[in-house]
């Protein structure tokens, strides 16, 4: 038997490897993933690593302020300067770096008087030429030598030449009184660059190594410390911490805490790569996604083979083999092609990984890749989930094709039965699961409860799936007399050859199901969230964009030219200047009070927001509650010029108190502008991105002391999260999407075997070869859209429910469907599909009309 | 209906008309002048047919016979433009089909040649009706609803048009076949042992329809067989042997055919 099935196998080679496409595709996605997470771990664990590298243990910075000074609440832990010479003196040791990290302001730009923005940037210490604990690697340049000299990383934006400004913080305060001053701004030569190997840090934060001596030199509040001990080799490294320590201890007068080199990497790597687990655990989901899928697509191949071969599998019975050898043999036939597709896909995988890297590398990019690491229990997962899951799903089908009676052998084949069994099982199962899911999913999302929800959508989606086996065949038969009605002979057929073997087609379609429903629950609920924080910001800005004062309502407020300015900016629609000071009011004192002018009507996007009548003053529905006022009260207001009695109006979107401009100016006569309103065409479109900039620009330069916020500014970053998520999401669910069209693929090919005498009589009866195509080309697309559309359908109402229950809890839900994006997931899933079937399609064409003579 | 030959044939000479040809040949409806098939290359060529010479008259209903491997098939195939030939000339009515392209052939056998098949050929997806005005829907055309009814009438169709093939009998899916093959009122039918999978009830059942066709509506039909019994349903029995015509019958009867094909040596 085992010969009989290795001949199968060899015989089907090409056959069975196409089919199990799918389980390749799904391995190799599962492999990028585990041996790219465990490549960018490396890499960190390599970047971080560095400076311990040469060192045997860290001694860390006291937390302890000596006991003597325990009453002073200025004073500070001792240094671990005073330790370096004691932990010098311990045995083993070779050398003792005293890392001292501080903060300070950083500004390039080269020439005199001329400097760029100002940046906060790390300072690090570079140990003197020959110190084993030297570590930094230089990419370009060389490293510092004398005070004066830095090497920068690639994100500080200097080259070598270059020269940098530093402002250091000021020191500790050491009494009360003392306001330290800080130390001169100093200027720095770049003499060379850094290199960050994959530290993921360095995109972000930008880095500059100067000497030793010259950090410890600016000492500021900013600074912290370690000790680095190298030691001679053949030292217990944990002995040798708790000798330093102790060294450390006695020399300070108070605990001194040491650690080996290593479990100093083990901390540092896993304060920094917690995140990166994290996305390699939601990757992974990801991955899982498309190894289900992958699953029915299999299930639904290894049917197709074997129904073929019912013949065969009967005249085996007929010559003596028991139902359970032919079995053990179908299912021999599934291990080693599960085998070898994964096989496949765990080389793809490696290989994209590795492509990747190299990419990586060569464009420095900031991702944490470097090199290959491939972990073998990479290659293992990879290996025996793709083989499990071609055996799982073979199981059902090597079950019902061995079922086959003997006599099979001897009839003529049978036109496959156009009604399935076994279809009532599923149907309530589907309808058990479903209804009380949905009724739950929807209960539970309402009420904004995000664990019981998602507890409910499982059955819920599950159910669905099940009761696709019964409904997609109907929904493509209904689908399908539409096409019939268009698209003559060929569209004829296509129609009835959809649902010839109506569970065949149900799997075909479950598989691209599943995968378009994840696709667009995730579209319709990024633009729902969208949606709903739009609504939110509307309520908490009163403008599209708010030039705010940053000395607010003390000193000279905003520059009375900066209002033309604002107006003046391409893409503002108008703007309003808002005069601003601090009144009494009521029982508040140095309240900031707004005075809004008429014309801040046509720049607020509410009525609520524009200014209010004479003699009221509006506050918000939070100001109200906090200061126990309703609306009717009468608050008295005093400012440096006048006194008023004003009307409390509850409402609006303000967290300051605003009255009437008019009213302002006899509080407080000629306020300072504190803010400029703005409103910008299309506040929610792509172009309002370039009026901000624009904006930004105009105001960094008339008024430098102020800030820009608003509506618009939060909700184009919010844009551009949900975008770059979306996108990832997709193409990461997309992965599924093509398994699933691969099965579409796949199913087609092998009915074009099955049917290829029917092909050939239609060819002699005079159908053109471009008529065959095209009947292929209808079926996919039949079962494709039939399949988005249901997969969309579902994914909306999973995505509004998800919404909900995310958000429904935090504000009031604005659920949105994004028609066009959804009606292009339809559109591009159909003709997916139909381009899946263009391959079945030239072979179907090239059946020629004599086939139809055979047999 | 189809125009007739608008040219008069100017092919053949008398000298190299074939001797078994006696319609002439501008009543031809094919015929065929040293059509010679030739399977495999060299060392493995094996020849299919060798120079066969025929001429099929309209309305007449013709028997292509011999043992295995004489070549029936194949001058059949070649005949209906489903396969080409190495060499000769082949035309149904006047216009030649060696040489024609694969899309003129497609519309040849669409609008000019009806099939009838041993394994009866019908589309499980379509039902009777479907199938039996595939053709016709092939090539856009609507039935001519008279002879429609009188094809189907005398079929004896009318119960099971809305029946699947799978929901018929042997006998009634080759019937629906022989519609098929009658509705575009081709200038030929082809049929290829329509009677090997059907009892011997049905099959004389079908083979007196296709015999009433051709004397009732002038259809021309040739039909290959290795059943004696059908062929003497035919005005005309072909032979070949190795690929080469053998011998003719006329006016056959099962017992002249046998005997004829015991001449063969077979």
């Amino acid at each position: 038997m085992l010969r009989l099935t290795l001949a199968q196998v060899r015989h089907h080679a090409g056959r069975l490897l196409a089919s199990a496409t799918a389980v390749v595709i799904a391995v190799a996605f599962v492999v990028v993933t585990l041996v790219g997470g465990s490549t960018a771990a490396a890499t960190v664990r390599a970047a971080l690593a560095a400076p311990y590298l040469p060192a045997a243990a860290v001694v860390e910075a006291p937390t302890d302020v000596p006991p003597a000074d325990a009453d002073d609440p200025f004073a500070v832990p001792p240094s671990l300067a005073g330790a370096v010479d004691a932990v010098r003196a311990v045995d083993g040791v070779t050398d003792v770096a005293l890392d001292t990290t501080t903060y300070a302001s950083v500004s390039t730009g080269g020439s005199e008087g001329e400097d760029g923005a100002a940046t906060t940037a790390q300072f690090v210490p570079v140990q003197p030429v020959g110190s084993p604990l030297r570590w930094q690697q230089v990419g370009d340049g060389r490293l510092p030598e004398r005070p004066g000299e830095v090497a920068v990383t690639e994100r500080v934006g200097a080259v070598p030449g270059d020269v940098v400004t530093v402002q250091p913080e000021p020191p500790l305060a050491t009494a009360e009184d003392e306001e330290p001053a800080a130390p001169a701004p100093q200027r720095l030569e770049v003499v060379g660059v850094l290199d960050t190997g994959g530290d993921p840090t360095a995109s972000v934060t930008p880095r500059l190594a100067v000497t030793a001596d010259q950090v410890a030199a600016w000492g500021s509040s900013t600074s912290s410390e370690e000790l680095r001990v190298a030691a001679a080799p053949g030292t217990d490294a944990q002995a040798l911490a708790s000798a330093v320590a102790a060294a450390a201890t006695d020399a300070l007068g108070v605990p001194v805490a040491a650690q080996t080199a290593d479990d100093a990497t083990d901390a540092v790597v896993s304060e920094t790569t917690g995140g990166a687990l994290q996305l390699v655990s939601v990757l992974l989901a990801f991955a899982v996604v498309s190894v289900l899928v992958a699953g029915l697509v299999i299930a639904n191949t290894f049917a197709v083979l074997l129904a073929q071969r019912t013949r065969e599998l009967a005249l085996l019975r007929c010559v003596g083999a028991s139902r359970a050898q032919l079995r053990r043999g179908v299912l021999l036939e599934a291990l080693a092609t599960g085998l070898a597709a994964s096989a496949l896909g765990t080389a793809l995988g490696i290989a994209i990984t590795a492509a990747g890297s190299a990419v990586v590398a060569r464009t420095d990019a900031p991702i944490p890749l470097q090199g290959l690491s491939v972990p073998w229990w990479a290659v293992v997962v990879g290996l025996v989930l793709g083989t499990l899951v071609t055996v799982v799903a073979a199981t059902s089908p090597a079950r019902a094709a061995t079922r086959v009676a003997p006599l099979a052998a001897l009839r003529p084949l049978d036109v496959a039965p156009l009604r399935s069994r076994g279809g009532v099982a599923r149907l309530v199962a589907g309808l058990l699961l479903a209804v009380p899911g949905a009724v739950a999913l929807t209960w539970t999302s309402l009420r904004g409860e995000l664990l019981l929800a998602l507890a409910a959508g499982v059955p819920t989606f599950l159910g669905v799936v099940l009761l696709c086996q019964r409904g997609v065949p109907a929904a493509v038969g209904l689908v399908g007399r539409l096409l019939a009605r268009v698209g003559g002979v060929p569209g004829r057929l296509a129609a009835r050859n959809s649902v010839r073997v109506p569970r065949r087609t149900a799997a075909t379609a479950t598989a691209l199901l599943v995968g378009v429903t994840l696709v667009s629950t995730f579209v319709v609920g990024a633009a729902s969230v969208r949606a709903t924080t739009t609504t939110e910001l509307e309520a908490q800005y009163p403008a599209d964009v708010q030039v705010v004062d940053a000395g607010y309502f003390d000193g000279p407020g905003l520059p009375e030219d900066l209002l033309p300015a604002v107006a003046g900016t391409p893409g503002v629609t108008g703007a309003a200047a808002v005069r601003g000071a601090l009144v009494d009011l009521g029982d508040v004192t140095e309240q900031p009070l707004l005075g809004l002018p008429a014309d801040v009507d046509g720049v607020v996007r509410s009525s609520t927001a524009g200014a209010p009548a004479a003699g009221e003053v509006r506050v918000g529905p939070g100001y109200a509650f906090v200061n126990g006022l309703a609306d009717g009260d009468v608050l008295t207001a005093t400012g440096p010029t006048g006194t008023a009695d004003l009307v409390v109006r509850v409402g609006g979107r303000n967290d300051l108190p605003v009255v009437a401009e008019a009213d302002l100016e006899r509080l407080a006569a000629a306020a300072p502008v504190a803010e400029v309103w703005a409103a910008v065409a299309d506040p929610e479109g792509r172009g309002a991105g370039e009026t901000v900039d624009a904006l930004t620009t105009t105001v960094s330069s008339a008024a430098p002391d102020s800030y820009v916020a608003g509506a618009v500014l939060v909700r184009q970053g919010l844009d551009q999260v949900l975008d770059v998520l979306l996108l990832v999401v997709t193409a990461l669910l997309g992965v599924a999407v093509v398994i699933a069209l691969v099965g579409v693929g796949n199913t087609l090919a092998l009915s074009v075997v099955e049917r290829r005498q029917e092909l050939g009589l239609l060819r002699a009866l005079g159908q053109p070869a471009r008529d065959v195509r095209r009947t292929l080309l209808w079926e996919a697309g039949l079962v494709a859209g039939v399949a988005s559309l249901l997969g969309v359908g579902l994914g909306v109402a999973f995505g509004l429910a998800g919404t909900s229950a995310v958000l429904a809890s935090a504000a009031p839900v604005v659920l949105d469907v994004p028609w066009l994006q959804v009606a292009a997931v339809v559109a591009v899933a159909t003709l997916a599909g139909m381009v899946a079937s263009l391959l079945p399609a030239r072979r179907a064409a090239a059946v020629p009309p004599v086939a139809a003579m055979a047999g | 209906m189809h125009p007739a030959p608008s040219a008069p044939m100017t092919g053949p000479t008398a000298a190299a008309r074939p001797a078994g040809s006696r319609p002439d040949a501008t009543t031809a409806a094919v015929r065929a002048e040293g059509l010679t098939k030739v399977h495999g290359r060299g060392d493995a060529a094996v020849t299919a047919l060798d120079g066969v010479d025929v001429c099929v008259g309209r309305g007449t209903f013709t028997a292509v016979m011999g043992p295995s491997g004489s070549g029936k098939s194949t001058l059949l195939h070649c005949l209906a433009g489903l396969d080409t030939a190495t060499s000769g000339r082949a035309w149904v009515g006047s216009t030649e089909i060696t040489g024609l392209r694969e899309k003129q052939l497609t519309r040849l056998r669409r609008d000019r040649i009806g099939f009838v098949f041993q394994s009866f050929n019908l589309v499980p997806v379509l039902t009777a009706h479907e199938n039996a005005v595939l053709p016709l829907a092939l090539a856009g055309r609507q039935p001519d609803p008279a002879w429609f009814d009188e094809v189907v009438g005398r079929l004896g169709l009318g119960q099971r048009l809305h029946h699947r093939p799978s929901e018929m009998s042997g006998g009634q899916q080759q019937r629906v076949a022989v519609a098929r093959a009658l509705l575009p009122r081709p200038d030929v039918v082809f049929a290829d042992e329509p009677t090997g999978n059907l009892d011997s009830r049905a099959g004389a059942e079908v083979l007196s329809l296709l015999r009433s066709a051709v004397r009732e509506t002038g259809q021309t039909v040739v039909m290959v067989t290795h059943d004696p019994v059908a062929a003497s349903y035919a005005e005309r029995v072909v032979l070949l042997a190795d690929g080469r015509l053998a011998g003719e019958v006329h006016a056959p009867t099962a017992e002249s055919v046998l005997s004829a094909l015991a001449a063969l040596g077979g």
